[in-house]
């Protein structure tokens, strides 16, 4: 239980956000697949506001393994994708989801769309479920995601997803209504500017609320089926409200003496749920990331005509989804995402995950470390498989980040 | 490697091979010309040559350590660009008056941005962002991409990319490709008169020198090879498959047991000569864009592209009589972890014996890679 659920409209606000997520579950998958409506699955869930306002059940595989990298059986799939020989250094949750794949594990889908975005992981899934031979029959769409940022590479990109678009209304006989897709982009904005409000609000001192409550708002709002509907948006207003409330009243997280702010930039591993807890109550080290920035900004999807909306879808995926930006992005634009986190979170320190599967990240470790150097940022960059803990465990990483706190002077070694 | 060819020519291709800088590079700079590096063959040398320059395909040869590189890159990284990136922090790359790399793997993609933090004086350094998808939709994506590239090669060297300096550079490459497919067809031969490890110094000696005179010197190899009388038995015929392959790791160990590397599907092999550039049309670039995004034998960048893979590997076996197929992949590459067991399920189902083995760039000892080729080489034999 988060530490903020002494007060009952938190206790309310989780159990709805768990009824909503249930979507992303493997089992809702499944449950779907067997009433024999239609579905379609991706390698990297591209544009949620246009299966939303399709009504059609979308699954990113990737998304729905990384949920499922928190189920206790999560480390035996690992060891069972050794058999595959993909390498012991590609991403652990896509060991586990090209396994899952090949074990059948995953339901046969309607129309499968997958592409390069976000990572070399990514792609070979992707191959790989391309290559799935009893999915052999089924419609498929493929995307190549530029790394240019420029805004002729996102119009083309929005005409990659346009076309993606009409592939599903092809294959899965559910229409794109565009008047729908607008109304769910609009509301789609209004949730993307509260998640940016509560992160915001989290650079109170104390921090208001706990770290998991980031990682909810982006699981309802940008994941699942319930994108632009404005059930999400009122649960968001609500979590405002209710975290303004504690701001005024002093509260920081129950039960912890904030001492140090830091912010893990990175996905949130699964180990997260032992490690955050432990840092703030043996350290008082709040960390404060919403799920390496869930919260945005998320460009706003201009619905002016439909164009301009599949640009800003192309915007919204390839340059504010997580994993994607960090994956495809520069080393500037980490760089100043980490400034600019550090400085709205008023953070003492940086941690930032280093997970295998990031070879872009491995690769660009050093001008980040540098830029971070030159900007006065405390940053350790730790090593971790975010899916797997037994790579480093929960203690270890907990010895290793108080140790750095120890180095940096934020706390005392006693 | 050992090579048994008594030829000059072969000689000098091999020793171009074996190092980095060249006298062929020497004389190209002492004549004022540019050298342009580059990363992976999605980038197009002929845009390159149509630009006056000299393209040199980066490779990490004579690298004995990643320790400086080390700074940049963690082992979670492959080491093939991280030897060639200890190459360019040693200064061994500062013959090249330009970089272009692109974004073909995640490790790679950031080859660039660690060139220019190392601060090393190359005066040019470009990322080009290259196709992840096949078809015809993409040539027009990939076609902006070289356009711009164009432009930036054009603004940098001060020169005029002209449409018939493209169709020109298109033609010469395709004549380099020619003469590769030529040398390749010898290997046809049930004794051929070249072995798998000489093949690859070839090549990559083509990657590494003005395109005019390796024309020259291929040919004249090829005049040499015409006259020789091969009749060596050799076990098994085998073939590689695999990504940036620069040495003859591989063939030596399997060379030096008995069996002949007749063929390959690597990047600095087959996949480079497969096929041509179209020499006429209306555009020449777009004619190198549907090149690289329709026509090349697809590496696993290209989401999409497996069943032409493993058929370009298939059709490779039956016309060079392959007995086997070795898979090699270097550690930490993503890309062809799911490709080689996808590929092994499809091989099995054709019948075709493969292994796939996991090397290093420079490994520390080859006793193990060794031992699994000789037990692969070993079942096929006892069938
Ligand atoms: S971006 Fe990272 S966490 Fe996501 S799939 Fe790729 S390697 Fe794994
Ligand atoms: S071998 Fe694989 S990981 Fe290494 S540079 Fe090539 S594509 Fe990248």
């Amino acid at each position: 239980m988060s530490e903020t659920m002494t007060d009952n409209v938190f206790d309310k606000l989780n159990t709805e956000c768990n009824e909503y997520s249930s979507a992303l579950l493997l089992s809702t998958c499944q449950a779907t697949a067997k009433s024999g409506v239609p579905f379609a699955l991706c390698s990297d869930d591209c544009f949620p506001e246009v299966h939303c306002a399709m009504e059609l059940p979308f699954w990113s595989v990737p998304v729905m393994a990384g949920v499922f990298t928190m189920e206790p059986q999560a480390p035996d799939l690992i060891d069972k994708s050794a058999a595959m020989g993909v390498g012991e250094k590609t991403c652990s949750g896509l060991r586990m989801t090209m396994y899952m794949v090949e074990a059948g594990m995953i339901p046969k889908p309607t129309a499968l769309i997958t592409g390069n975005i976000c990572c070399d992981a990514i792609s070979s899934t992707s191959e790989l479920m391309n290559n799935y031979k009893p999915w052999a029959d089924v419609p498929k769409f493929y995307l190549s995601g530029p790394h240019d940022k420029s805004e002729e590479s996102m119009v083309e990109f929005g005409k990659q997803l346009r076309a993606a678009a009409a592939f599903l209304e092809k294959t899965t006989g559910k229409k794109l209504d565009m008047n729908k897709l607008k109304q769910v982009c609009e509301e789609s904005n209004k949730q993307c500017q509260l998640m940016l409000e509560l992160q915001m609000l989290k650079s109170a001192v104390p921090t208001p609320i706990d770290w998991t409550w980031g990682r909810k708002a982006g699981r309802i709002a940008r994941w699942g089926p319930r994108v632009g509907d404005p059930v999400i948006t009122d649960w968001l207003e609500r979590l405002i409200t209710a975290t303004e409330q504690r701001i005024k009243a002093g509260k920081g997280i129950d039960g912890i003496t904030e001492k140090i702010r830091f912010n893990w930039y990175d996905l949130m591993p699964t180990m997260g749920d032992k490690l955050f807890p432990r840092l703030a109550k043996e350290l008082g080290a709040v960390q404060l990331s919403d799920h390496q920035n869930w919260g945005g900004p998320w460009t706003p999807i201009d619905t002016s005509s439909e164009e301009a909306m599949f640009t800003s879808f192309a915007k919204r995926y390839l340059n504010d989804t997580p994993m994607v930006k960090h994956a495809m992005g520069t080393p500037q634009i980490l760089s100043d995402e980490i400034y600019r986190l550090y400085k709205d979170l008023k953070c003492n320190a940086v941690v930032m995950g280093l997970h295998i599967g990031h070879k872009e990240q491995n690769a660009m470790h050093k001008i980040v470390a540098d830029i971070c150097r030159e900007r006065n940022i405390p940053l350790l960059q730790l090593g971790c498989d975010l899916w797997d803990a037994r790579y480093m465990s929960a203690d270890q990483a907990f010895d290793r980040i108080k140790e750095f706190f120890e180095i940096t002077g934020l706390s005392s070694a006693d | 490697m050992k090579s048994g060819l008594n030829s000059e020519v072969f000689d000098k291709l091999a020793k171009i091979a074996g190092g980095l800088m060249n006298t062929e590079i020497d004389n190209w700079k002492k004549q004022g010309g540019k050298v342009m590096g580059y990363l992976c063959p999605v980038i197009p040398e002929e845009l390159i040559i149509a630009a006056g320059l000299l393209p040199f395909r980066i490779r990490g040869t004579g690298s004995t350590s990643t320790s400086i590189a080390d700074a940049y890159y963690n082992d979670v990284n492959c080491d093939f660009p991280r030897h060639c990136f200890n190459q360019a922090l040693l200064g061994k790359y500062d013959f090249l008056d330009g970089i272009i790399a692109n974004t073909c793997c995640d490790t790679l993609l950031r080859f660039a941005d660690n060139w220019k933090h190392a601060g090393l004086k190359t005066p040019f350094v470009y990322l080009l962002d290259n196709a992840h998808a096949a078809g015809e939709p993409m040539v027009g994506q990939f076609l902006v991409e070289l356009n711009k590239l164009k432009g930036s090669l054009e603004k940098q060297f001060n020169v005029e990319i002209t449409e018939q300096k493209l169709w020109a550079a298109i033609k010469l490459c395709n004549e380099t490709k020619e003469l590769q497919q030529q040398l390749y067809g010898l290997r046809k031969l049930p004794s051929p008169p070249i072995t798998g490890a000489e093949v690859m110094a070839v090549m990559v000696a083509g990657l590494s020198m003005p395109k005019e005179q390796y024309n020259k010197d291929l040919q004249a190899l090829l005049d040499e090879l015409a006259g020789v009388k091969a009749d060596k038995k050799y076990s098994l015929r085998l073939m590689i498959v695999g990504s940036g392959n620069d040495d003859s790791l591989l063939s030596d160990i399997i060379e030096g047991l008995g069996a002949i590397v007749v063929t390959d599907s690597t990047c600095f092999g087959a996949r480079l000569m497969a096929k041509k550039v179209a020499e006429t049309g209306a555009d020449p670039l777009y004619a190198i864009a549907k090149y690289q995004v329709m026509d090349v034998p697809f590496c696993p960048k290209t989401i999409g592209t497996h069943p032409q893979r493993k058929q370009f590997i298939l059709d490779l076996a039956a016309d060079y009589k392959v007995d086997g197929i070795v898979g090699v992949r270097f550690f930490s590459c993503d890309m062809w972890g799911a490709e080689f067991y996808m590929l092994k399920k499809d091989l099995e189902e054709s019948g075709m014996p493969f292994i796939w083995v996991e090397r290093e760039y420079v490994p520390d000892s080859v006793g193990q890679l060794q031992t699994r080729i000789e037990a692969f080489i070993e079942t096929i034999n006892d069938k």
